[in-house]
C-alpha cells in the first residue's frame, strides 16, 4: 500500500494517472501555448488591424483559399500565391531597365518565375506604383510562356499613381487570349477560358497546366523626366498558408489562433466566476437561514426560470455588448443558479457537523467558520463541475457569435463559423472554412471534459476505477 | 476550599411543537478550585444540554434560560453575549467535545486547529499562536512534528489529544469534558484519562466531568452528580458515593455496571427514561423507581442534605439534617 498522497502535487501526480487527464492537460497546455503564441506574434492591434482592415490589407492574398494541407485530399500540387515584388529574390528574377531619351523615358520591367503546379491560379493583379506629375504613364504588357513565343497581352494607360490591373477581368483581354489559343493550337474551344487559364495552359486541345519559367515583362512609356514606375504583380493560389482564407480575402489563421486566448478567457473566468460567486451565495443562504435563506433561494428560483439565452440576446441587442460585457452579462445571470441551491443544500449538511459545532463553540465567528470551515469542505466536488462547465461558456460564445451578437471586432471561432455558414462555404465546397474553428472548439470541449472527469474521480472517490 | 463556579436554579428549555422540553431543570451545585466534578446520567437526561447552559451554547429553539452561575464572584447571567464571549468563553471556561473524531476541521492542520482559539480570542496573529499550539501539543503528549498533519492521520487517541490541547491551550481555570473518551477503546480511554488527571494537577484545572460511564466517572471524580431527567438527583462525594450511593436511581445505577471477575447479575431499571416535554408528576423517577410511594407520585422533592451529600428523594426526609 502506498502512503496518501496529500496537497496539490498529489491531486496533479494522481491526475496524472489517468489516461483522459494526461489528455485533457496535453490538450489544454496546447491551447495555452497557442494562445501565447498568437499574442506574442500577432499583437493585439496587429491583429485587430489585420481583421478589421480596410481592403490593402487583405489585397494581396487570394479569396476563399483553402490551406496549403488541403491537397492531401486533392491529390496534386496547388499553387501557391505568387508575390512577384520589385526585390531581389531567389524565387524568381526581376530585372528593371531604364532607358532614357531627350523626352521620353523608357521603363522594362521583367519579371521571370517557375511555376511547378498542377493546377491554374486563382487570379492575377497587377500593382502599379508609378510617380508623376501629369502625363499619366502608358505601359504595355508582355507575357511569355516556357516555351511559347511571347504574346502581348495590353496596353494600359494608369489612371492613378497606385494604380490596380485586374488582369482576371478584363473580358477583351480574354477574348484576345482565347483567340490566340484557339489560332495556335487549331482547335475551338468550346467554353470560355478565363485569363489565368490562357496565361498558364499548354498549347494543346485539352487544357492543362503548362509547367515551366514565365516572363512577363512590362515596357513602360513615360514623358516626364522625373517620373518613375513600378510594378508588382501578384499571381493568386489556390491555397494559402495553413488556415486557408475566406470570403474577404481574410487569413482564417488569424481567426483560429486569436479565437484560443479569446475562448480560453471568456470560458474560464465565466465558469469560475460562476461557480465561486455560486458557492458564496450557496454558503451564505445556507449559514445565515432564515430569511436570506428565504430571499436568496425565491431570487433563484426566478432566475432558474428566466430563459437564459432570449434574455441574453435581448441585452445584446440593446446594448450592443462586446466581449467583455457579454462576460458580465452572462455572469449576472447565471449566479443565481443551480449550483446555489445544490450547494446550499450541502452546507445545511455540513453545517450541522460537529467540528463546526465545536468552532462556533470557541468562538469563531461567522464569516470564519463559512470560509474557513465550510467553504473547504465543499469546494472539492466544485472543481470538476467548474472544469467540466468551461466548454459550455465556449460554446455559448459561439453560439452567440453564430447568431450575431458576439464581440464586434475580435476574431473568435463562433464568428468564423458564422461568416462561413452566411456565405456557404459546405455548399460551395469550402470545408476548412467551417472545419477548422468547429475543430477548435470540439478540442477545447474534449479537453476540458477529459480533465473534467479526470478530477471528478479523483475528488469523488466512488466513481475510481478498481 | 473556595467555589469557582456556582450555579444555582439553572434551567433551559427547548422550545417544540409539543412544547417546553425541560433539558436542564433547576439545577444547582458548587465546582470547587481543583476540584472535578462528574456528572453522570442516562443518555437523554439533560447532561450536555447542562454543559451548553454553562457556556451559553444555545440552539435557536431556546424556550427558557434562567438561573444563576456565578463565576469567582462574577454573576455571568448579567454579561451580554459580546461580553460572555469575549472574557469567559474559552479564556476561562473551555470545553473538550464529545466524539473529538468529528469535532476537527479536516482540512486545518492540527496546529492550526489548536491555534484556532487563540487567534479567535486573542486575536493573535498566526505564527505565535502557532508556537503556543505547539507548546499545548506537547503539554498533551503529542510529539511536536504533529502539528503539520491533518487530522485524518492521527489515530483517535491522538484526536482527542489535540482536542484537550485546544481546550487547554487558553489556559483556562474550567474545562467542561462531555464525554471526553466516548469513542475509544479501553487502553486509549485510560491513557486519556491518565492525561486528564496529570493535565489537572499540572495546571490546577477544575473539571466538569461529564459522562455516562460511571465506572469511568469514578477514575477521576472528587464528587458526584447524578442527572436524571434533567433533575439534579444527588451530588455526593466520590468516596462514598461509589460506595454507597443514596438515592434510588444511582443505587441501579451502580448495580448495573458490570464487574470482572465476580458473578454479578447486571440489573437494568425497568421503564423507559421519562419524556422531558412532560415529566411525570411529582419525583421525575417514580414510576421505575421501586421503592415509590403515595408522597412521591404527588409532590416533587427538594435537595436534602443528608450526611453532608445532597438527594433528591422523599425517602430521606426524616434523615435530612
Amino acid at each position: 500500500m502506498s502512503a496518501p498522497i496529500t496537497g496539490d502535487r498529489g491531486i496533479l501526480r494522481e491526475l496524472l494517472s489517468y489516461k483522459s487527464g494526461i489528455i485533457g492537460l496535453i490538450i489544454i497546455l496546447f491551447l495555452v501555448l497557442v494562445s501565447i503564441y498568437a499574442i506574442i506574434t500577432i499583437p493585439y492591434n496587429e491583429m485587430l488591424e489585420l481583421w478589421r482592415g480596410s481592403n490593402p490589407v487583405w489585397l494581396r492574398l487570394p479569396k476563399n483559399a483553402a490551406p496549403e494541407w488541403w491537397e492531401i485530399f486533392i491529390g496534386k500540387k496547388l499553387p501557391r500565391n505568387i508575390d512577384l515584388l520589385p526585390i531581389i529574390s531567389d524565387k524568381y528574377t526581376y530585372v528593371k531597365k531604364v532607358i532614357t531619351d531627350n523626352t521620353t523615358k523608357q521603363i522594362i520591367i521583367e519579371y521571370s518565375f517557375d511555376f511547378n503546379y498542377d493546377d491554374f491560379p486563382k487570379e492575377i493583379n497587377i500593382f502599379f506604383n508609378a510617380t508623376y506629375h501629369k502625363r499619366r504613364p502608358r505601359v504595355s504588357i508582355y507575357w511569355k510562356k516556357p516555351k511559347g513565343e511571347e504574346i502581348h497581352l495590353m496596353d494600359y494607360r494608369l489612371r492613378s499613381p497606385t494604380d490596380k490591373l485586374y488582369l482576371s477581368n478584363k473580358l477583351t483581354l480574354e477574348d484576345k487570349l482565347v483567340r490566340y489559343h484557339e489560332r495556335e493550337i487549331g482547335v475551338k474551344f468550346k467554353y470560355p477560358i478565363t485569363v489565368e487559364k490562357s496565361l498558364f495552359m499548354d498549347f494543346s486541345p485539352e487544357i492543362r497546366v503548362l509547367k515551366g519559367k514565365y516572363k512577363i515583362r512590362f515596357i513602360a512609356t513615360l514623358t516626364e523626366p522625373e517620373a518613375d514606375l513600378n510594378a508588382e504583380v501578384v499571381i493568386y493560389g489556390q491555397v494559402y498558408g495553413w488556415a486557408g482564407t475566406d470570403h474577404k480575402r481574410r487569413d482564417i489563421g488569424i481567426a483560429i489562433l486569436w479565437g484560443t486566448p479569446i475562448a480560453l478567457i471568456f470560458g474560464l473566468s465565466a465558469a469560475a466566476m460562476i461557480s465561486l460567486v455560486q458557492l458564496v451565495i450557496a454558503i451564505i443562504s445556507g449559514w445565515y437561514g432564515g430569511i436570506v435563506d428565504s430571499v436568496i433561494q425565491r431570487v433563484t428560483e426566478i432566475f432558474l426560470i428566466l430563459p437564459f439565452l432570449p434574455f441574453l440576446i435581448m441585452v445584446d441587442t440593446f446594448y450592443n455588448l462586446n466581449i467583455w460585457s457579454l462576460l458580465l452579462v452572462v455572469i449576472v445571470l447565471s449566479i443565481f443558479g443551480s449550483g446555489v441551491k445544490i450547494q446550499r443544500a450541502l452546507v445545511m449538511q455540513i453545517k450541522n457537523y460537529p467540528y463546526i459545532e465545536a468552532a462556533k463553540v470557541y468562538g469563531a465567528s461567522g464569516k470564519r467558520i463559512m470560509f474557513l470551515y465550510i467553504l473547504p469542505k465543499i469546494l472539492p466536488p466544485i472543481i470538476p463541475a467548474l472544469v467540466l462547465s468551461v466548454p459550455d461558456f465556449v460554446f455559448l460564445e459561439a453560439a452567440l457569435a453564430f447568431l450575431g451578437l458576439g464581440d464586434p471586432v475580435l476574431p473568435t471561432w463562433g464568428k468564423v463559423v458564422s461568416e462561413a455558414f452566411s456565405e456557404g462555404a459546405v455548399y460551395k465546397g469550402y470545408y476548412y472554412w467551417v472545419l477548422e474553428p468547429a475543430g477548435m472548439l470540439m478540442l477545447t470541449a474534449i479537453a476540458f471534459s477529459l480533465l473534467g472527469l479526470a478530477l471528478d474521480k479523483i475528488v469523488n472517490p466512488k466513481l475510481k476505477e478498481q | 476550599m473556595s467555589s469557582i463556579l456556582s450555579v444555582s436554579n439553572l434551567r433551559l428549555y427547548y422550545r417544540t411543537k409539543k412544547g417546553p422540553v425541560k433539558a436542564v431543570d433547576d439545577v444547582s451545585f458548587e465546582l470547587r478550585k481543583g476540584e472535578t466534578l462528574a456528572i453522570v446520567g442516562e443518555s437523554g437526561c439533560g447532561k450536555t444540554s447542562l454543559a451548553k447552559a454553562l457556556l451559553r451554547l444555545l440552539p435557536r429553539n431556546v424556550h427558557t434560560y434562567e438561573g444563576s452561575i456565578v463565576f469567582n464572584g462574577t454573576e455571568l447571567m448579567k454579561l451580554s453575549n459580546e461580553e460572555f464571549r469575549k472574557k469567559i468563553l474559552w479564556r476561562k471556561i473551555s470545553m473538550v467535545f464529545q466524539g473529538a473524531q468529528n469535532s476537527l476541521n479536516p482540512v486545518l492542520k492540527v496546529g492550526f486547529q489548536v491555534a484556532e482559539p487563540l487567534m479567535v480570542h486573542y486575536g493573535m496573529n498566526e505564527k505565535n499562536a502557532f508556537r503556543k499550539a505547539e507548546e499545548a501539543i506537547k503539554l498533551v503528549g503529542i510529539d511536536k512534528t504533529f502539528v503539520n498533519r491533518y487530522p485524518f492521520e492521527l489515530s483517535g487517541g491522538m484526536k482527542q489529544r489535540v482536542v484537550i490541547a485546544m481546550a487547554l491551550v487558553t489556559k483556562p481555570e474550567i474545562v467542561i469534558l462531555d464525554e471526553p473518551t466516548s469513542a475509544l477503546d479501553v487502553l486509549t480511554q485510560a491513557n486519556i484519562m491518565n492525561l486528564l488527571k496529570r493535565l489537572k494537577e499540572e495546571l490546577k484545572l477544575s473539571y466538569i466531568f461529564i459522562t455516562h460511564d460511571i465506572a469511568l466517572s469514578s477514575e477521576l471524580a472528587d464528587r458526584v452528580a447524578v442527572m436524571y431527567a434533567g433533575h439534579l438527583v444527588e451530588v455526593a462525594y466520590a468516596e462514598t458515593f461509589y460506595r454507597e450511593p443514596l438515592h434510588p436511581y444511582s443505587k441501579k445505577l451502580m448495580a448495573s455496571v458490570p464487574t470482572l471477575r465476580s458473578e454479578k447479575k447486571l440489573e437494568y431499571i425497568p421503564g423507559t427514561p421519562p419524556s422531558l416535554i412532560e415529566p411525570p408528576h411529582g419525583c421525575r423517577f417514580h414510576p421505575r423507581c421501586p421503592y415509590a410511594f403515595d408522597k412521591c407520585r404527588r409532590e416533587t422533592p427538594p435537595m436534602f442534605s443528608v450526611k453532608g451529600e445532597l438527594v433528591r428523594c422523599w425517602l430521606y426526609e426524616r434523615e435530612r439534617q
